[in-house]
């Protein structure tokens, strides 16, 4: 059944692909340069809340590509390029991922992003989703803790082994059979520590091309082992919590997003956001909620509009007593990046408490990591601050 | 204005007259005469330049100055003798002015005046002598009117009987060339011609054997801010590509560009608001890179870099109606000029950009190419075929590549061409004839009415065959187009018809001075009226003079009708008639001149082509 809806699917787009042809080439012939009209999409707009019309997930006017430009026929000959190729794979039925794409033509789509860009405009233009392309990324992000479910025939458990992390499938799409007895989902930002104060050093360093021994190696990989996730798992959070947990490891790829989605969808859990306390993990969370701008016109398959924000608030610092050594001053860029968030039509619309958080983090011009809560005690934030922050959710909250 | 030279001082007084005659905007005539005096020594030469356009009045002369030292002063004493009407006035004024006097406390020495006898017409004779060289001055004329009015010049040694240098040069010129078209179109073929002839005084064949090859564009704007001042600037390019450039006259400058400047008809030298002008203009827009502008006194030099171009670009600009020069107005014109030739010739003069989007058709046409191939969809492919107008047995990947290849680069140079503005383009004669001309000429071809076939014809003689009030129109420009065989039957002399004088090619003597003998025009019979070429032409009586125009241009049938029989000549008139009652936009003027009563002349010039093609083909036959 579900062979055969995929069929019907992959049918559907070659029909789109040949029909985009089709209008270019009478365009051509007419000696006209207008070649694709791509609509254009946005996940929020800044407008104030009796202009906003972003909550009808309707295209914001197009974007005409033509021969006049030469930007635009660069554009044009990358996407057309990745088109042909899409084309291929959906006529043999094969997958490839953005990666495998890019190295097809190295030189002429020159960065990832170009690739990754041209596929959301097929995307676009056909009305479908990046795996209807049989497009798939490798997915980034982790999952642990009381799950089951099986991708493309191949079953995973993870109740066995509820403190161990698994990939996020490649294929979500395929992923069926989802079973769980778990009370929430936890979605972390973090899987491994990537603070501000100790990191700057290793980056600084990797542009200095500096050589690593293998004892500062171990050094290393033990830093980055000191993660939320990680955290998490050494401290058997999902064997003390009947609970799913999910990281994006940062900003998180459509896999994870799409596969959260599918679990919220299919297991009807509440789901709860842990992200640090600063803009870019507020942003993150904005990301897991309301989806990404650069894929806004699939918002409505990637978004988990029952993502809550369990933390980090700025009252925390106050409530737990973080030292001022585990606050950091709000850059310049900081502020305008939060300034810019607060902007955000969906906030006010939807999560105006959120709006309130920021502001306060903004007034207090602090900022500070998840990492801080364990000042006092390495476990403090399994132990203490999830389980009471998640029970206070649970029974206040609209859960 | 003082004069540096005697060129200078002629150049000064023939771009009056010309002036003079556009202003009239009536078919003028422009008559230059070079007499040497007999048995002086140093040569003595008498240069007058008369025209029939609108009478001069005296201010364009008193601030003229002849410098009291120099080559000038020693070959000129300064002296000039003008003779000028208005159409309106009853006598023809006669003075004399010694322009070596001081401006200021200078006064003309008033001669008699002739009287018109209530003769309506107007004119300037102005007449000087210098010692020179008839050889040096035709020389230098020559070169002039090759230049700025491509006429030629023919002079008249009366002491040396058979002297009489008849260096007139004739061609057959395109159908498009015509007496009713813009000056703006002048300017453009006239630049065809100077560039055929580059310098020399035969279209020169080892550059370029076709016209052709020659390929055009012009453009013209107008700034009309004030009611009373006028500022028209017209631009025209001309492009011919360079096959030899080894055996080229242009030599190692060949990829460097002429500007040539005219202001209000006449050559002028290049000013810094010109060379900003020039170097203002977006090139980049048409594929060019200026490296520099230069001041060649004559003209403006442009470089281009950083690669030589395979092709020769040519302008000429011409600005009138103002005294000053408006660097956005040349700019304008000449950014129109270039658009109008892009606009005309794809492929041609396309922007950097566009060559660079250009680049990306293969990759783009390989593309799409691809995504038909690999469809699985067969009505799909042959649909696309079709849109492409390919066949089905042409569904190969290299044929479809190259015909959307193709396509594609067709519509990225449509792109490059700017959508003209609204284009101001100069009021033509006869506009509203022109349809009318068009109409008629399509009946009567359609009726098998041939005005080539005089033996159907019936008899009769026109009365009093007076033009449909075309007179007061513009002026009917050069004399072009026509069939130089002709001539071979004709005597030619040594003055010049003119219509828009500068740019024409062509052109030829009639028999005498516009103004002379104290009113009307005295000229020769014979020797002139036919000397308009693409006519068809009715001479009824030896002793006849007339002035006439031409409408479109076309087949050329001159025809003395003197030499016919009775019953020809009579053919030939009755023909004429039905032309007449055919074409309302038939300008004729009869009966100007002395002996009115003993002859008319009708001419007649027929518009389309499609006679003279049947009689082509009846001749191939």
């Amino acid at each position: 059944m579900e062979g055969n809806r995929g069929s019907l699917e992959r049918i559907d787009v070659l029909r789109k692909i040949t029909e985009l042809t089709k209008s270019m080439i009478v365009e051509l012939s007419n000696r006209s340069s207008k070649m694709i009209s791509i609509d254009r999409f946005k996940s929020y707009c800044t407008n104030s809340l009796e202009n906003c019309c972003c909550r009808f997930n309707l295209s914001e006017g197009k974007e005409t590509l033509t021969l006049q430009r030469e930007s635009h026929v660069r554009r044009l000959d990358v996407l057309l390029r990745v088109l042909l190729i899409i084309q291929q794979l959906l006529r043999e039925n094969r997958h490839s991922s953005k990666r495998d794409i890019y190295y097809m033509h190295p030189s002429v789509f020159t960065d990832q992003s170009v690739v990754d860009r041209a596929i959301n405009d097929i995307c676009i233009l056909l009305q479908c989703s990046r795996h209807n392309l049989n497009v798939v990324s490798v997915g980034n992000g982790l999952v642990m803790g009381w799950l089951r479910f099986s991708e493309a025939g191949r079953r995973f458990d993870c109740i066995k082994k509820p403190n161990s992390a698994h990939f996020i499938p490649v294929q979500v799409e395929e992923v069926t059979d989802i079973a769980s007895p778990a009370d929430y989902i936890l979605v972390v930002e973090k899987e491994s520590g990537e603070g501000y104060s100790d990191k700057s050093w290793f980056h600084g360093s990797r542009k200095l091309n500096f050589k690593f021994h293998f004892d500062q190696l171990k050094y290393l990989v033990s830093y980055f082992e000191r993660p939320v996730f990680q955290r998490l798992a050494n401290d058997r959070f999902c064997s003390r919590n009947r609970c799913i947990v999910i990281t994006g490891r940062g900003y998180p790829d459509v896999p994870t997003r799409r596969f959260l989605r599918i679990l919220v969808d299919v297991l009807a859990l509440p789901a709860f956001c842990l992200v640090d306390c600063d803009p870019y993990g507020f942003d993150i969370l904005t990301t897991y909620r309301f989806g990404s701008m650069q894929m806004a016109y699939d918002a409505k398959y990637l978004r988990i509009p029952q993502l809550q924000w369990l933390g980090a608030f700025a009252a925390d610092s106050e409530k737990y007593n973080l030292p001022e050594q585990c606050l950091i001053p709000l850059t310049l860029q900081d502020k305008r990046r939060t300034e810019a968030l607060l902007q955000r039509c969906y906030l006010r619309r939807e999560v105006p408490q959120w709006r309130l958080e920021l502001d306060s983090m903004l007034q207090r011009g602090v900022k500070f990591e998840i990492e801080a809560l364990s000042v006092h005690n390495i476990s403090f934030l399994s132990e203490e601050y999830l389980p009471s922050k998640i029970k206070n959710e649970l029974t206040t909250g609209k859960f | 204005m003082e004069f540096a030279s005697l060129q200078d001082l002629y150049q000064h007084l023939i771009s009056s007259a010309i002036r003079r005659c556009i202003c009239s905007e009536r078919l003028c005539r422009l008559s230059v005469l070079l007499q040497r005096s007999p048995a002086s020594d140093p040569p003595l030469v008498c240069i007058s330049i008369s025209d029939t356009g609108i009478g001069s009045c005296i201010q364009e002369f008193q601030d003229l100055k002849c410098p009291v030292e120099g080559i000038l002063a020693e070959t000129w004493d300064g002296v000039v003798y003008v003779r000028t009407t208005n159409i309106f006035d009853t006598k023809i004024s006669c003075y004399q002015l010694n322009l070596k006097e001081n401006v200021s406390t200078r006064k003309p020495i008033w001669l008699p005046s002739n009287i018109k006898h209530g003769v309506k017409f107007s004119g300037t004779e102005v007449c000087l002598s210098v010692y020179e060289s008839v050889d040096v001055l035709l020389a230098e004329m020559n070169c002039f009117f090759q230049k700025n009015i491509a006429m030629e010049v023919v002079a008249d040694g009366q002491d040396i009987p058979g002297s009489r240098n008849d260096a007139v040069f004739l061609e057959n010129l395109p159908a498009s060339s015509s007496f009713t078209a813009s000056t703006l179109d002048h300017l453009k073929l006239g630049l065809e011609d100077y560039v055929l002839k580059h310098g020399s005084s035969l279209t020169c064949d080892s550059c370029f054997p076709n016209r052709d090859d020659l390929r055009s564009g012009s453009g013209m704007v107008c700034e009309d801010k004030h009611k009373t001042t006028k500022l028209v600037v017209e631009a025209a390019v001309v492009i011919s590509e360079i096959s030899n450039s080894a055996n080229n006259c242009f030599g190692a400058r060949c990829s460097d560009t002429e500007v040539l400047c005219f202001k209000d008809f006449a050559p002028c030298s290049i000013s810094e608001a010109f060379l900003k002008a020039l170097t203002d203009i977006d090139w980049k827009r048409y594929g060019l890179t200026l490296e520099c502008a230069i001041d060649q006194r004559s003209h403006a030099l442009l470089k281009w870099g950083p690669t030589p171009l395979s092709f020769h670009i040519h302008i000429a600009v011409h600005c009138h109606h103002k005294t000053r020069f408006d660097k956005k107005l040349i700019r304008k014109a000449i950014e129109l000029a270039l658009d109008d030739f892009k606009n005309k010739y794809a492929g041609f003069l396309l922007s950097a950009d566009t060559l660079k989007i250009s680049m990306f058709a293969p990759d783009l046409a390989k593309a799409i190419a691809g995504l038909i191939s690999y469809s699985n969809d067969m009505d799909f492919k042959k649909e696309c075929l079709a849109i492409l107008g390919l066949q089905p047995h042409q569904s190969e990947g290299e044929i479809v590549e190259e015909t959307i290849k193709n396509k594609i680069i067709s519509a990225i140079e449509v792109n490059d061409q700017r959508p003209q503005g609204i284009k101001e383009v100069a009021p033509l004669l006869f506009e509203d004839g022109r349809r009318k001309l068009q109409f008629v000429n399509d009946e009567c071809y359609k009726g098998g009415f041939d005005p080539m076939d005089f033996s159907s014809t019936e008899t009769g003689l026109p009365v009093n065959l007076v033009p449909a009030g075309i007179i007061n129109r513009r002026p009917v420009p050069i004399l072009r187009g026509w069939d130089s065989t002709i001539f071979k039957l004709l005597p030619i002399s040594h003055c010049y018809w003119i219509g828009q004088p500068r740019w024409s090619t062509g052109g030829i003597g009639d028999g005498g001075e516009a103004l002379c003998d104290g009113g009307a025009l005295e000229l020769e019979p014979l020797e002139w009226w036919f000397l308009l070429p693409p006519c068809l032409a009715f001479f009824l009586d030896r002793e006849a003079e007339a002035s006439l125009l031409c409408l479109q241009c076309f087949p050329l049938l001159a025809m003395q009708a003197s030499k016919f029989e009775d019953q020809t000549r009579k053919a030939i008139i009755t023909t004429s008639v039905k032309l007449l009652e055919l074409i309302p936009l038939l300008i004729f003027s009869g009966n100007v001149g002395r002996n009115t009563e003993r002859g008319k002349l009708v001419c007649l010039r027929l518009c389309q082509s499609k006679w003279e093609l049947k009689r082509r083909e009846k001749g191939r036959r």
